[in-house]
């Protein structure tokens, strides 16, 4: 076993564990996206939130649902927890920096800022849980409970912001985490690094027009 | 030409160091960046002040010996270059530049721009190399090599260890170093009786040594003088994986 966790530990282990954990973290934004979408149904009998509510209560009245939540809790903890790791071995690494710097070409805006968006999506992710999960479930239909969280510009604003950090953080980070799989081929990684663009514009754009419609346009709170 | 520098000046490992400001007149624009530390150094000698100290050998590009960060840039301003090949007409008259070490834990200043790169022939010794009995060269054609494989084997060959690489990436990861070391080896037959140990050994020692980690950041593929690329870093985790999980070694 003594080699599972030399493994683990070591630099390039470490890599792969953000990286696996960070592709969880994508397949779980895809499947909330879904369950999101749900909000956009057609009304039923007069009810905008037919569909949201009926597709939240199945899912809730699931027997893994919490088996499914302490793993989803395990799978950010993880990224987190490693990434700052690897971060924290990152800035020892250069005590005295430089007085001047100056990117050579190779650096990006999103590949320099992937902790500092991270921080935001930690950020976001306590708020959100918060407010979404363990608040008080206005009037008992989770439809109206995430109008009630959404309604207004501090909270449109707040979750635009964020999501401009979740779309940043993935520019980089699906092409990194396959880089880091060991993926780099002539055909492929062109289509990887496209792929990857697409799927952080995808999902910032879709989690922020969601932010936007519920912010000034679904009626919800005065 | 006329400049001002301001140059790294530490007197030895244990003092502290500082950005110290000199003229540098009268510098022909065909000059190179280290003929023109030259002759700031031969005035400073004039003058019986101590010389800026700062690494080189070959200056044609091939050795491996200078490193210097001129203006926040591993060899300074152009793409892919040393900065003993780097010449005064890719600057202005009147600039501002500034000269400063290699700075990584793992490479420690020894006095002014001169960095103890020990790291990096520790790292070789680890596992760059291929343990074979000497005798006679065998026939060159009794073991073949694909053409492909030998391309891209001599491209990650080309590395002339300057460590570039460390001091550009905004981690001070050895990655790209290391990668290339691993890959010529991997790449060629004669690698791969010893290529699970050396992935191994000498991944394990970049960690021990203070590297940093590769986040992906591309300045190492920027800067290399010898264009060395990251898919040499993809290669290196697919061995180090391979390794992990297929070696019966603990
Ligand atoms: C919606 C949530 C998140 C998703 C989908 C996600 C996804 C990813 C992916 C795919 C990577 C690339 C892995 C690699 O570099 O190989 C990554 C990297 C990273 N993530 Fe996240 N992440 C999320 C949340 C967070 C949070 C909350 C933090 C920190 C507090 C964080 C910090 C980082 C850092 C620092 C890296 C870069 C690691 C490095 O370059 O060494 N992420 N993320
Ligand atoms: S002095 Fe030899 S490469 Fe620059």
């Amino acid at each position: 076993m003594n080699w599972l966790c030399e493994f683990m530990t070591s630099s390039i282990g470490k890599k792969l564990e953000v990286a696996l954990f960070g592709f969880f973290l994508c397949m779980f934004l895809v499947v909330h996206l879904g369950g999101n979408l749900f909000l956009w149904a057609p009304a039923v009998g007069g009810d905008p939130g037919h569909w949201f509510n009926l597709y939240a209560n199945t899912l809730e009245s699931q027997f893994f649902i919490t088996f499914a939540e302490l793993g989803l809790a395990a799978v950010f903890l993880v990224h987190i927890a490693v990434t700052l790791w690897v971060q924290w071995e990152n800035w020892k690494a250069r005590p005295i920096g430089y007085t001047t710097t100056a990117w050579a070409g190779g650096r990006t805006i999103s590949s320099a800022s992937t902790i500092y968006t991270g921080v935001i999506l930690l950020i976001f992710l306590i708020v959100h849980v918060r407010a979404m999960r363990f608040e008080e479930r206005f009037g008992g239909q989770l439809y109206s409970h995430v109008l009630h969280e959404l309604t207004g510009t501090p909270a449109a604003v707040f979750y635009l912001v964020c999501m401009a950090a979740l779309g940043l953080h993935l520019s980089h980070g699906v092409q990194a985490a396959a880089r880091t799989f060991g993926i780099d081929h002539p055909k492929f990684t062109p289509i990887i690094e496209k792929l990857g663009l697409a799927f952080a514009i995808v999902m910032a754009g879709s989690f922020g027009a969601i932010a936007v419609w519920g912010g000034w346009f679904a009626g919800g709170k005065p | 030409m006329n400049l001002t520098l301001k140059v790294w000046r530490q007197k030895d490992g244990a003092s502290r160091g500082a950005l110290e400001t000199y003229a540098a007149r009268d510098i022909s624009p065909d000059a190179s960046f280290l003929e023109m530390i030259d002759i700031v150094n031969e005035e400073l000698i004039r003058e019986g002040k101590d010389p800026i100290a700062f690494d080189n050998d070959c200056r044609e590009g091939i050795c491996g010996t200078c490193s210097l960060v001129v203006n926040g840039r591993a060899h300074g301003p152009q793409r892919n270059h040393t900065v003993c090949t780097l010449h005064m007409r890719h600057f202005k008259d009147g600039d501002v530049i500034v000269v400063e070490p290699w700075r990584s834990r793992a490479f420690p200043v020894i006095k002014d721009c001169v960095v103890d790169r020990a790291a990096l022939d520790r790292l070789t010794a680890a596992g760059g190399y291929i343990s074979v009995p000497t005798g006679s060269a065998v026939d060159a054609n009794a073991i073949l090599v694909p053409r492909d494989s030998a391309e891209k084997a001599m491209d990650a060959a080309a590395c002339i260890g300057c460590g570039a690489c460390v001091a550009a990436c905004p981690n001070a990861s050895v990655s790209l170093f290391l990668a290339a070391k691993i890959s010529q080896l991997a790449l060629l037959p004669q690698g791969q009786p010893e290529r699970e140990r050396r992935v191994k050994a000498m991944t394990a020692l970049m960690k021990a040594e203070g590297f940093g980690n590769c986040s992906w950041e591309r300045e190492c593929e920027a800067t290399c003088p010898k264009d060395i690329k990251i898919a040499n870093i993809s290669r290196m985790n697919r061995e180090f994986l391979l390794a992990a999980l297929s070696s019966a070694e603990h």
